[in-house]
């Protein structure tokens, strides 16, 4: 029968292998579903036989076991593939319900055969299975008993004796029970013919470790690595070197198992370092420092740097352990050193960096001793360890290096030294900026550099540049944060105080970028900024802002910019001002051109240079091209802004006047004018004036004259001015004798009644200068004129002047003829004689009763003719030759008459003596009624010759005086020198 | 040349001929210039090339160009001077002058104006004389509008305030004889004849006083003084040879009448005389 189940078996195991062949591919689950059917075949097939047997039973129960073999495996792989999740809700052993649940059936099973069949041969074979099973499915503390029982029914040549003793020797051992494993091992090793022998001595040489045998566990350890080495029995010789270092250790034999490594593997040093973290446990430093040394020295020469830094690694640990700090720094440079040359594993960097970490860490907290004291203690030695340290781990583990300097600062700063810990800080967030970090740590180091600034009491120039740093990377790294408003307006201010203006600005320009809303606080920084400039008289640069100011920016009120510009206007000129007053007006004029040139200075500035070209001109006598500057910047200019400068327009004005241009005068004086003609307007008059009168000079033009009177009739110039003007205006017209224009003007102005005593004087004037035919002409316009104007009453004059004329001629016209009989008749001669005396006495009263209601002009005109009638008889009575008288008669006679010709001469006389007198009382100093006779020569061919001979003509032989009094040494400038 | 253009070339002649003859009055030689120092009036073209050349004041090359008729040369050159003399009432006393003498008188007076305020800044021994000078100039103006009191006015006010001054009582001369107040005349003439008894324009109002006078000796005397070059001067030649021929020199006469120069204000006058030498001469021939 046992032949057949052998045979079945392996008749299975045949088509297993072949079907193995011919389906490489078939998976596992496949595999234990077709032995689990070639057992459940068996099964059934022992099952169906007619005939039962304990064999046959004691078969089934190995085919049971096979099942839940199987099922075990099925359950684990299911496990294996579970979420965990489950695993841990559903329970492990859910997993096993099946191998479990089969395991109690085949034990119940086990122990029917072992009951139905005390004596069964086998019986030990079954009480292995079930201490198996117990061991491996059931969990079950019967191993033990099963063990016992297959032992106890087995003979020592037995293989279930030899493995049962060696399965319960382990069990012993797995439930530490060394000295009971001990003792079945005594056994076991007996038998050195076992291949497993080597593993026995092993667990062995474990069991009297645990049990502290020592030596003994070395000896059989060792024996095991020699039974390893011989091909009888199984090579465990990776266990035993894997756990003999221990055993070294723990037996001191330190040197031994150096030796022992160094011998039998290649390279040592790993099990060297075993060895060590071994010798480490158990406190012996200096056996441990002596492995790692020959692990160090093993993994040199074997040129295995990634081994030399587990050395290291490992010698960080056993050197913290013992606080051997000095060699732990010591390994620290070595790691670097060593990571510096070759390429290090990252994992065994990350592990130095960590244990470096971890006591400079603990180094730190514990360097000063007491920090609440003001004099801080601490171990100088220390303090450079714990620096080196971490200069060491930001070249190990550099992508944290800004964390390392962060944390060097905090080292320096707990031991008050500022001034280093700043220098770290620093360091900390330039490597964040080389990295692009803004994480926490440079968030730490920005906030701790701006409060140890405060502490750190530096010179002013270094705590400067420390506080710009810090308050210009924290803005760089967060600019919008929580503190970062503020620190914008620290930023800028430290900036300015320190005349960084540049930078000032940018740390505006990003501050208003960030913080749009805080515009009354960017104003502010701005007016500083501008107020900087003006301060500097940095032109350019105020010029650019101001240019943005007048756009809008930042809302600035136009008060301000005004005063801006007007600085900048001020600062820009002040320089080609200075030029000016030391001569230099060519050097001036280009400056305020290249300012009116230039497109960075705003347009009112502009308009101030073309103003002071325009100035600069007229101080050059060049008003032509003054006005055109002028004109220029009028472009510019705003209207209020050319208002405003009224006084100065009014000069130049003025100046073009002085300069001959009365046209350039007239037309600026006249447009400004027009131009605030309904403004109320500083010399409002004055310009009038100019204007006025400049067109009277220009042209003497009466049309143009009234007709800009007309143009600014509603410029509401004070009326009183204006009519004062008015008869200025008229005194200049009847100045140049306009006669026609003056009469035209002053009835256009009749209701200006100041022009009316001048009109009428002008009038009575002309009336007495002109000739009596002229004056014909003068009594018909007289008439018309008061016609028109019933004050003038000019009409009267020529009615006065009528009965003056008829006297005159009738005076002028009187002749004395003495008859001149054959015989001179005395009688006669003297009644004609008296009668003309009477004629004349007769003329004189009645001139005397004319000049009573006479104007001066006509007394002057009558007492010209008054001394005529005297000559005149003076004529008669000389020329007069009496007839038919004898000489001496005639002597007598004339005798007589030349004494009445001396009377009536000394009369004529006295009455040309009175003539002049009057004249001159009455300031008429010449004949108002003189008419240019010395003109009128050509009308005169009928007068004597020698009395047009006579006439003589002041006008044409006065002369004018030139004496000049000039500058003759001064240069010669003029209006072209400037260019 | 054809007929036609004979016809325009006579035409042309014509109307040359009959264009108007500005008196001339310019004297050659400072000899014969009683204001050479003070007025440029009567510089001809020489004196002012010659004066010109050898100046160095603007001011008073500006005078003479205007004196010579180069009114843009003149105001021009002052122009490019107005502010070194803003306050300078000299330079504003040549100003108004080119304009008087331009006959824009408003604008001269204008400018004579401007001269005035501008005095109290002059220093003070000049003030009289710049005064002086722009009150005698704007008598000028006055006179040229027959403002004879104004005229008077200001060449008494220009005298006294520099007596030294010789244009201003030259001038009122000139008014005096003008309106027959001769003796005044004469008081004012023979002191100014010490200082330059040659003096063309002085010797021949001399002689128009004691022609008026009837003192046809000391006329023709005075006239006699006269460099020879300037009796036939249209305003002289008619005087002298009215006083040749009272003087009975006809022939004498006839020769200077027939030399006479022309000028719109003597030529009827001196045609007269010439008719009255011509007629003397025919009614001695028919004597004879």
């Amino acid at each position: 029968m046992r032949i057949l189940i052998s045979a079945l078996f392996l008749s299975l195991m045949f088509q297993q292998c072949y079907a193995g062949e011919k389906k490489t591919a078939m998976s596992q689950e496949e595999k234990w579903q077709k032995l689990l059917n070639l057992i459940e075949n068996e099964v059934s097939t022992i099952k169906k036989n007619k005939y039962s047997s304990v064999e046959l039973d004691h078969r089934l129960f190995e085919l049971y076991c096979e099942k839940i073999k199987i099922l075990r495996e099925k359950e684990n792989l299911v496990l294996i593939n579970s979420d965990p999740k489950l695993i841990e809700k559903a329970g492990r052993d859910s997993f096993f319900k099946n191998s479990k649940s089969l395991a109690s059936e085949a034990q119940y099973f086990a122990f029917t055969i072992i009951k139905n069949h005390p004596k069964y041969e086998k019986i030990n074979e079954i009480y292995y299975a079930l201490a198996i099973n117990a061991r491996d499915y059931l969990e079950s503390t019967e191993t033990e008993g099963f063990l016992k029982f297959a032992i106890k029914y087995s003979k020592e040549s037995d293989p279930t004796f030899y493995h049962s003793k060696t399965a319960l020797a382990e069990f012993y051992y797995n439930n530490k029970k060394y000295v009971e494993a001990i003792d079945y091992y005594g056994d076991i090793l007996k038998n050195k013919n076992n291949e497993w022998y080597s593993k026995h001595l092993y667990n062995a040489s474990w069991c009297y470790l645990k049990a502290r045998n020592f030596s003994k566990a070395l000896e059989l350890i060792k024996q095991s690595y020699e039974a390893s080495n011989n091909k009888k029995y199984i090579s465990i010789k990776d266990q035993v070197i894997s756990a003999i270092a221990i055993f070294f250790i723990q037996a001191d034999q330190i040197n031994e198992g150096i030796h022992f490594f160094e011998k039998n593997t290649t390279p040592a040093s790993p099990h060297l370092l075993s060895m060590a973290k071994s010798s480490m446990s158990k406190n012996s430093f200096n056996e441990t420092e002596e492995i790692l040394k020959s692990a160090l020295k093993d993994a040199r020469s074997n040129k295995d740097k990634n081994f030399e830094m587990k050395v290291y690694l490992t010698q960080f640990e056993i050197f913290r352990e013992a606080k051997k700090m000095d060699q732990f720094f010591e390994t620290a440079n070595k790691t670097l050193e060593l990571s510096q040359k070759y390429q290090i594993n990252n994992e065994d960097i990350e592990q130095a960096v960590n244990k470096i970490k971890e006591v400079a860490g603990f180094m730190q907290i514990n360097l000063v001793k007491d920090k609440l004291k003001e004099e801080i203690s601490y171990d100088r030695e220390n303090y450079q360890k714990i620096i080196r340290f971490f200069d060491i781990l930001s070249i190990l583990d550099i992508k944290n290096k800004n964390l390392y300097r962060y944390y060097q600062g905090e080292t320096s700063l707990s031991i008050h030294n500022y001034g280093q810990a700043l220098q770290y800080y620093t360091k900390s967030i330039i490597q964040s900026k080389k990295t692009k970090v803004n994480g926490e740590t440079t968030k730490k180091s920005l906030d701790a550099m701006l409060s140890t600034i405060e502490y750190a009491k530096l010179d002013k120039k270094i705590e400067n540049e420390y506080l710009i740093f810090a308050l210009k990377n924290y803005l760089l790294f967060y600019p919008v944060s929580e503190k970062s408003q503020s620190i914008y307006q620290k930023l800028f201010s430290k900036y300015f105080d320190n005349k960084k203006i540049k930078k000032s600005i940018n740390a505006l320009l990003v501050y208003k970028k960030n913080y749009p809303n805080d515009e009354a606080i960017h104003r502010e920084m701005l007016s500083q900024i501008l107020n900087h400039y003006m301060q500097q008289k940095n032109t350019d640069n105020l010029a650019f802002w101001i240019n943005k100011l007048e756009d809008g920016y930042l809302n600035f009120k136009k008060d301000y910019i005004e005063n801006a510009i007007a600085v900048l206007g001020n600062l820009l000129f002040e320089k080609f001002q200075r030029l000016e007053k030391i001569g230099e007006d060519s050097k001036a004029m280009v400056g305020y051109e290249s300012i009116f040139d230039s497109k960075k200075y705003p347009k009112k500035t502009k308009a101030q240079a073309a103003y002071a070209i325009s100035a600069l001109k007229v101080k050059h006598n060049d008003a032509k091209d003054s006005y055109k500057w002028l004109k220029r910047s009028f472009e510019l200019f705003e209207k209020e802004d050319i208002k405003k400068q009224a006084a100065a327009i009014l000069q130049l004005s003025k100046e073009y006047r002085l300069l001959q241009k009365f046209n350039i005068s007239s037309e600026l004086a006249g447009d400004y004018l027009k131009k605030f003609c309904h403004d109320d307007l500083e010399n409002k008059d004055q310009f009038f004036e100019i204007a006025y009168f400049n067109l009277f000079h220009e042209r003497n033009d009466y049309s143009k004259i009234t007709a800009y009177e007309d143009s600014i009739s509603d410029c509401n110039i004070n009326q009183t001015f204006v009519e004062q003007k008015q008869l200025e205006m008229l005194t200049f017209l009847i100045f140049v004798d306009h006669e026609k224009d003056s009469i035209n003007y002053f009835f256009k102005h009749s209701s200006n009644k100041s022009l009316l005593p001048l009109f009428s004087n002008y009038m009575k004037y002309k009336f007495w200068q002109s000739s009596e035919e002229e004056k014909k002409q003068y009594a018909k316009t007289f008439a018309e004129l008061d016609g028109q104007n019933s004050d003038l009453k000019l009409s009267s004059i020529v009615n006065t002047h009528d009965k003056n004329r008829e006297l005159v001629e009738r005076i002028t016209q009187l002749s004395f003829k003495f008859s001149s009989p054959e015989k001179f008749n005395e009688e006669l001669y003297n009644n004609e004689l008296e009668q003309y005396f009477n004629i004349i006495s007769s003329l004189s009263k009645e001139a005397l009763q004319l000049s009573k209601n006479n104007s001066t002009e006509e007394n002057i005109f009558l007492n010209n003719s008054l001394s005529i009638p005297y000559f005149k008889l003076i004529k008669s009575i000389d020329m007069y030759q009496p007839k038919g008288v004898d000489n001496k008669y005639l002597e007598g006679f004339k005798q007589g008459m030349r004494q009445i010709i001396e009377s009536l001469n000394a009369k004529g006389l006295q009455i040309d003596r009175e003539k002049i007198a009057f004249l001159e009382k009455n300031h008429f100093f010449f004949e108002v009624q003189k008419y240019a006779k010395f003109e009128n020569n050509q009308e005169s061919t009928e007068l004597d010759l020698q009395k047009i001979l006579k006439n003589h003509s002041a006008k044409i032989y006065s002369s004018s005086l030139d004496i000049s009094k000039g500058k003759k040494d001064e240069p010669k400038t003029t209006k072209n020198s400037n260019h | 040349m054809n007929l036609k253009q004979l016809k325009t070339l006579i035409t042309s002649l014509s109307v040359v001929s009959c264009s108007s003859q500005t008196f001339y009055k310019k004297i050659d030689s400072s000899n014969l210039d009683l204001l050479s120092e003070e007025s440029m009036m009567r510089f001809d073209t020489k004196r002012i090339d010659q004066t010109d050349s050898s100046s160095k004041d603007t001011i008073q090359k500006a005078i003479l160009a205007c004196h010579a008729n180069k009114f843009i040369k003149g105001m021009g050159l002052l122009e490019d001077q107005m502010q070194q003399n803003k306050s300078n009432p000299f330079y504003w006393n040549a100003l108004g002058s080119c304009y008087f003498l331009s006959k824009e008188y408003s604008k001269a007076l204008f400018f004579y104006n401007v001269g005035l305020e501008a005095i109290s800044a002059q220093k003070s021994s000049d003030q009289n004389l710049a005064q002086a000078s722009i009150l005698n100039n704007i008598g000028l103006i006055h006179l040229q509008f027959k403002r004879y009191n104004e005229a008077y006015d200001m060449f008494s006010r220009s005298l006294s305030l520099s007596q030294s001054l010789v244009t201003p009582q030259f001038n009122l001369a000139q008014l005096y004889v003008e309106f027959n107040l001769d003796d005044k005349a004469l008081a004012i003439l023979k002191p100014l004849e010490t200082k330059n008894p040659n003096d063309i324009d002085l010797l021949y109002l001399k002689s128009v006083i004691f022609f008026k006078k009837k003192d046809y000796s000391n006329s023709l005397n005075e006239l006699r003084k006269i460099k020879k070059d300037y009796l036939n001067r249209a305003d002289i030649v008619g005087l002298y040879a009215y006083n040749l021929i009272l003087d009975k020199k006809l022939e004498e006469a006839k020769n200077i009448i027939e030399k006479r120069t022309y000028a719109d204000e003597f030529n009827e006058r001196n045609k007269l005389v010439a008719e009255k030498i011509n007629e003397d001469i025919k009614e001695q021939k028919a004597k004879k």
